[in-house]
């Protein structure tokens, strides 16, 4: 059965791509309701995608098949498990607010859009193909439109021309292409007979050393969009100099294309490679917490600020893979979705304050909430969203990510949760230094709230955060990992293991013996406990 | 849907009336009627109910891992969702005066709405998730009424430093909850107190440390968290801080229920306290030294709310040498210990939350009618307002004495609950002796401090031209600090004959020990001694110039100092992470960056470079590299030919 | 006469054409050198033809395209030098580098 939905997907902003070039540039107002087409169309058809998927079956649905190329093994297959779905969904939520946010955008419109929808079919190209020619076909697709989007399009800032960071991006991206393009030929020549498909590719049984050395190169190649430490340095200088929209979808979506490819091909493609390097990649991914949250506060640009605080909460999604169980790896798609909302809003929100105000230099700044409360009022959310606040979705997924990697290399986990600290201490100062304050009337005469297009933009992801932090329970159901039967997922292996290690075991008596009779164990001494095998007995309820 | 859930959930619903009220900016004055008739009615479910739970799947992951949502109505959440209403609806109602003339007056009842509906989420969890997810927002709903005039820049600032010290101690709560649930497989306290008393018995193991240490570092790690929110020391520096907010979110929050959430907290969960001595004495210790420590300070403090915090810490500390001390076990069990010492922090919360909220309403009832005044909240410019405010300033009396613990108002009770608690541990371990004697010592610095306030606010003649023509309060201001007064005066003695707060909370009906008249009578007398000093030094006289200033200079600059703590966490702590992340950032862009960027950026000029000198424009020197390049590659693959075997061979053969 | 004599001489003829490619400054000496070298070929050509598949016709076609080539090639290239000695005024190869290497 051939579905047609995710190609529709990935060819409608293609086509209003190329249907923009066709425009002349004089009918502003056509070009910006046929991007809007094109990005908005996606949005029902992932809504819809949403909810057709048959969580119970789980796996890859909504297949298509077409040949391409057969003698080579080359075939347009597109298809969407639980996490495509999902990073589909952010991927259409974030490009219509993008276009929303760029309305106003005036130099070279049409380019700009045209280039803007190509980039994001590349990005849906990149979710829904199961073909591995396809996939790196469709991620040069999504990484390439970048160059011109930052380097036309772009604002220097003061420590970078955006010349400068439009080239350092591309050519880093292109150099971990490279990885990526050796580690997929190396899977396609080893498997026979010769296929690109990723389906026939898990079935193949690569030798565990091998899988290590490909694994590594998956990690490098990928690793480099999804901002791991060091190679992290094309993004604080590339999302400083983009324009509004293009931060937004870069650091709410491109990045995560990064984070999962290492989950597709490097976890789903080589298991063995992924359990050997695990402990690197969680303690990289710890590196990142913490370094970037240290480098955002180290910051006085706004857009810096953000630009580190997305190394910082890939860093989160890379733990939470890392941990390689079904806990980890749904916090880490649900953090890669937070963090595609949060981070898309405070790009937003920065854009606008730029915008109105002139100036991202923070300490210029301050009481702007008098006359931008609004604006204020979301840009809090998204950071309260940032440092994991409870009813946000960034809390659900950041718990889960440390409950994972608790339940792997407890020792990251125990140093990565610092950084909840140090979030709340960068989002706070920024906060507190832009809005909050005695507002200096006399720098900044006029200082508008935002508008209309601008409020669907902002609001809508604002909300979004808010709703899926009160009930995660559709989107963890969707991703949920644990359903898949992936081969790299450890189950949740209960730690209630009894103890066979007779030597390992205290006993009641030698507590006693320690700590005297006051305490008290000794005063239940006698209480009579119920194992249940199945869990605890709640026959022991509280006394009441 | 059981009407159980609408004890956390009736104060959201009157939340989000009050916040689309604010939205509009239209109407804003009615918002209060619907979030004090939200806050009302939680209370009101809870008194009807007494007793339920219910509990709802919030989130499952595969077939194992499942986070609920409860409403456990127990005794002790019983307690605590009375305390919360009760307050909450008294200060809300308080602050239609307070708050009248204030921008923001909708935004503020929503946020104090959302506040309550946190406590009581966070009181009635029945798992560590759910009390780790109230923990939090309770602090930001604290963040939001610090930062209520955002516009001040000392109020944006105390949000702040509130909020990230709380987050310090919630990181060790958060790994706190990690380890015991991980260890359980569960969040449920039931699970988590039987796996900790499993683990004891050397039935389990324990991921990451050994059983013996997961017997203290679990719940030394929850008790972080209990730091951080119960303002104990080492980080208790937020607190008075925070008394930039409104006054009526001072009394609230900051005073009778959000900065108890960690003696609740502790109490909820003391079945996993009572393995291991280590930590009931760090708890004690900790208590010990905050008590001590923040009632030294409010001895200085000339600003009526800060006097106000550092006591509300200082109390918090009463409440934590309870616990530490622990007395004796009354109710053993698995999943729900019972001690004395329990009993009597949840005893002087209870009465604490009243006339601690009493006294901040009162505060704020006098700086409202100071607020003309520069700094209405000097007690140095106040003076005579006994007879310009009398309703104010005999409640305010009761609510002094109450925390001076005279008999027999009520915080005389409750504190004796807590010496009755030390002293039963006293005999068997020599720090809860040297506790109590600490403790007794600060029942008179008390004793002092809330007489002196009430004597430099009410007693004397004005001090200021504000002061002469201060006004009484309305009536909705006036109310609740009648209502308050009668708590703080009746409440404990109440509670206490006929032992109704134990064995309510306890579930037992069995008299506890009666009063031991030698350790009241000590407690009274230093009671007595500090007020007779206080009314010696600030009532006897015409007040010229503040008494305590004349302590001796190096103990007084000590004092006015906090103790350095306040300068220690700034250079220390804030100014080392800002450093550090300096650091960083100039790390990453000049050592990471050249290296990362710049180490292949320079590779490929210098290759370029190298390579360069052969694009020479000289043909031949071009031809002469073919040919050499082709020759090489003919002889080696005539040598590959004769050593590789297979298919290489034979091609270059048959052709 | 046998093959090997034949090809002795064409390797001979191709290394002096290559020597004289190489070597020579003036672009015409070059172009003589490389008609040198394509007769080398030619000649070896014909000698495996003769030697080794007299039978078939299809080598002399190839050697006759070849010299055709060699013709035209010779014509082009002196058509190039032609112009560039209008344009630098010498046709010695070593002066006309418009790369600086």
């Amino acid at each position: 059965m051939t579905h047609w939905i995710l190609t529709f997907v990935i060819l409608t902003p293609l086509t209003a791509s190329l249907v923009l070039l066709l425009i002349p540039r004089q009918l502003r107002t056509l070009v910006r309701f046929v991007s809007l087409a094109g990005a908005g169309l996606t949005l029902p058809a992932a809504i819809w995608l949403f909810a057709a998927y048959n969580r119970q079956v789980a796996g890859f649905q909504f297949e298509q098949t077409l040949p391409w190329v057969p003698s080579l093994g080359i075939s347009y297959h597109v298809g969407v498990d639980g996490t495509s779905v999902v990073l589909i969904l952010l991927t259409a939520i974030i490009i219509t607010g993008g276009i929303f946010a760029s309305w106003t955008q005036k130099v070279r419109t049409k380019e700009f859009l045209s280039l803007l929808l190509l980039l994001v079919s590349g990005v849906f190209g990149v979710f829904a193909s199961r073909d591995l020619f396809f996939l790196f076909l469709f991620y040069e697709i999504a990484v390439l439109p970048m160059y011109l989007l930052i380097g036309v399009w772009g604002t220097s800032t003061k420590q970078r021309t955006k010349e400068y960071s439009a080239m350092k991006l591309t050519l880093m991206l292109l150099a971990g292409s490279a990885f990526i393009l050796v580690a997929i030929l190396a899977l396609y020549f080893n498997q026979t007979p010769h296929s690109f498909d990723m389906g026939a590719m898990a079935h193949a049984h690569y030798g565990p050393s091998f899988q290590k050395t490909i694994f590594l190169l998956v990690y490098i190649g990928f690793g480099v969009l999804a901002g791991i430490w060091p190679i992290h340095t094309w993004s604080p200088d590339g999302h400083a100099s983009a324009p509004t929209a293009v931060s937004m979808l870069h650091a709410g979506v491109l990045m995560k294309l990064g984070a999962y490819g290492i989950l597709r091909i490097g976890m789903g493609l080589l298991p063995d490679g992924a359990q050997h390097f695990a402990f690197l990649v969680g303690a990289i991914a710890t590196i990142n917490i913490l370094y970037g949250a240290l480098s955002a506060m180290g910051q006085t640009d706004l857009k810096y600020i953000i630009a580190y605080s997305s190394v910082s909460h890939m860093g989160v999604v890379m733990l939470g893979l890392a941990s390689l169980n079904p806990i980890g790896i749904n916090g880490s798609v649900m953090q890669m979705f937070s963090h595609g909302i949060m981070t898309g809003l405070f790009f937003a929100c920065v854009g606008l304050i730029y915008e109105k105000s002139h100036t991202r230099n923070i300490p210029s700044m301050g009481g702007f909430a008098k006359k931008m409360p609004g604006i204020a009022l979301l840009m809090t959310i998204g950071g309260l969203a940032s440092f994991g606040l409870p009813a946000t979705s960034g809390f659900i997924a950041e718990f889960l990510c440390f409950y994972g990697m608790w339940m792997r290399y407890p020792v990251l986990a125990l140093i990565s949760v610092v950084g909840i600290v140090l979030t709340a201490i960068y989002v706070l100062r920024m906060i507190q230094r832009i809005f909050l304050g005695q507002f200096k009337e006399e720098m900044y005469p006029s200082l508008p709230d935002a508008k209309t297009t601008e409020w669907v933009a902002i609001t809508g992801l604002a909300l979004l955060l808010i709703v899926v932090g009160l009930y995660p329970e559709p989107l963890v159901r969707m991703i949920d990992v644990s359903k898949q039967a992936q081969p790299f997922v450890a189950s949740i292996t209960p730690v209630k293991t009894p103890s066979t290690n007779e030597s390992a075991k205290i006993t009641n008596g030698n507590i006693h013996a320690q700590y005297g009779t006051r305490y008290f164990l000794t005063a239940i001494n006698g209480y009579a406990m119920h194992i249940n095998p199945n869990g605890w007995s709640n026959d022991a309820k509280r006394l009441q | 849907m059981p009407i159980i859930w609408l004890i956390p959930l009736a104060p959201l619903i009157g939340a989000l009336i009050a916040g689309v009220l604010a939205l509009t900016r239209k109407a804003e004055k009615v918002a209060p009627i619907f979030t004090i008739a939200a806050t009302l009615y939680s209370g009101y479910i809870a008194l009807f109910l007494h007793r339920g739970y219910a509990s709802a799947t919030w989130l499952t992951i595969g077939s194992s891992y499942r986070i609920a949502l409860d409403v456990n109505l127990d005794a002790l959440t019983f307690t605590m969702v009375c305390v919360v209403t009760l307050v909450s609806a008294l200060v809300q109602m308080y602050s239609i005066g307070y708050m009248e003339n204030e921008n923001g007056y909708a935004r503020y009842f929503a946020y104090v709405s959302i506040f309550t509906a946190s406590m009581l989420g966070l009181v009635s969890a029945d798992n560590l998730f759910q009390l780790y997810v109230c923990w939090e927002l309770v602090g930001i709903c604290s963040y939001l009424l610090i930062g209520f005039w955002w516009f001040k820049p000392s109020a944006a600032n105390a949000a702040k430093k509130a909020f990230v010290v709380t987050r310090f101690g919630d990181v060790g709560f958060l790994l706190g909850v990690l380890l015991l649930s991980s260890a359980a497989g569960s969040f449920q306290f039931t699970d988590i107190a039987h796996t900790m008393h499993a683990i004891s018995m050397g039935e389990l193991f324990t991921p990451l440390v050994s059983a013996r240490t997961f017997l203290w570092l679990a719940p030394l790690l929850l008790f972080c968290g209990a730091v951080g929110k119960s303002a104990q020391f080492p980080l208790h520096i937020w607190l008075p801080d925070a008394m930039e907010g409104p006054t009526p979110v001072s009394a609230l929050i900051h005073a009778a229920t959000m900065v108890a959430a960690g003696v609740y907290m502790v109490t909820r969960l003391f079945t996993l306290f009572a393995y291991v001595p280590v930590v009931t004495e760090t708890v004690l210790v900790i208590g010990m030294i905050t008590a001590f420590l923040s009632a030294s300070i409010a001895i200085v403090q000339n600003d009526i709310k800060k006097v106000l915090a550092y006591s509300t810490i200082s109390q918090l500390g009463y409440m934590m040498l309870g616990l530490g001390a622990m007395g004796t076990v009354i109710a053993p069990s698995v999943s729900g210990v019972y001690t004395t010492g329990q009993t009597a922090a949840m005893f002087h919360l209870t009465t604490h939350a009243m006339f601690k909220a009493l006294l901040f309403l009162t505060a704020g009832s006098v700086i409202h009618a100071l607020h003309h005044s520069s700094d209405p909240n000097d007690m140095r410019s106040m003076g005579g307002l006994m007879k310009r405010m009398p309703i104010t300033a005999w409640t305010c009396l009761a609510g002094v004495l109450a925390l001076a613990g005279l008999f027999p108002f009520s915080g005389f009770w409750s504190k004796d609950a807590i010496f009755g608690a030390l002293r039963e541990a006293s005999s068997k371990e020599p720090v809860a002796m040297f506790a109590l004697v600490v403790a007794i010592i600060v029942a008179g610095m008390t004793a002092f401090y809330s007489l002196r306030l009430w004597l430099m606010t009410f007693w004397g003649e004005p001090r200021s031209e504000h002061a002469e023509h201060a006004h009484e309060s309305p009536w909705v201001m006036t109310l609740p600090l009648v209502i308050l007064g009668f708590l703080s005066v009746f409440l404990g003695g109440y509670l206490y004959f006929g032992d109704r707060f134990a064995n309510s909370l306890t579930g037992l009906n069995m008299p506890t020990e009666p009063l031991n008249p030698a350790l009241a009578g000590i407690s009274t007398l230093v009671a007595l001694f500090g007020l007779g000093l206080a009314w010696k030094l600030y009532a006897v006289r015409r007040l010229e110039k503040d008494p305590v200033t004349s302590l001796p200079s190096s103990v007084y600059s000590f004092l006015v100092n906090l103790w350095y703590m306040d300068a220690f966490w700034n250079r220390f702590g804030a100014a080392w992470v800002v450093a550090l992340g300096g650091m960083v950032a100039w790390f990453d862009r000049n050592v990471v960056d050249r290296i990362v960027s710049g180490l292949p950026a320079w590779v490929c000029q210098q290759g370029g470079l190298a390579i360069r000198k052969t694009e020479s424009g000289q043909t031949q020197s071009y031809a002469v590299t073919v040919l050499a390049a082709v020759s090489f590659i003919i002889v080696t693959l005539l040598w590959l030919t004769k050593y590789l075997p297979g298919p290489m061979h034979i091609t270059m053969i048959t052709h | 006469m046998n093959l090997s004599d034949f090809l002795v001489v064409s390797a001979l003829l191709f290394m002096i054409g290559a020597y004289g490619a190489f070597t020579r400054k003036n672009a015409i000496a070059v172009i003589l050198s490389i008609e040198l070298m394509l007769n080398a070929a030619n000649l070896n050509f014909l000698s495996f033809w003769r030697f080794l598949h007299p039978s078939s016709m299809e080598p002399q076609i190839f050697v006759l395209v070849g010299i055709t080539l060699a013709a035209a090639e010779a014509a082009v290239g002196l058509a190039v030098i032609l112009n560039i000695y209008r344009d630098f005024g010498t046709i010695n190869v070593e002066d006309i580098s418009l790369l600086k290497g």
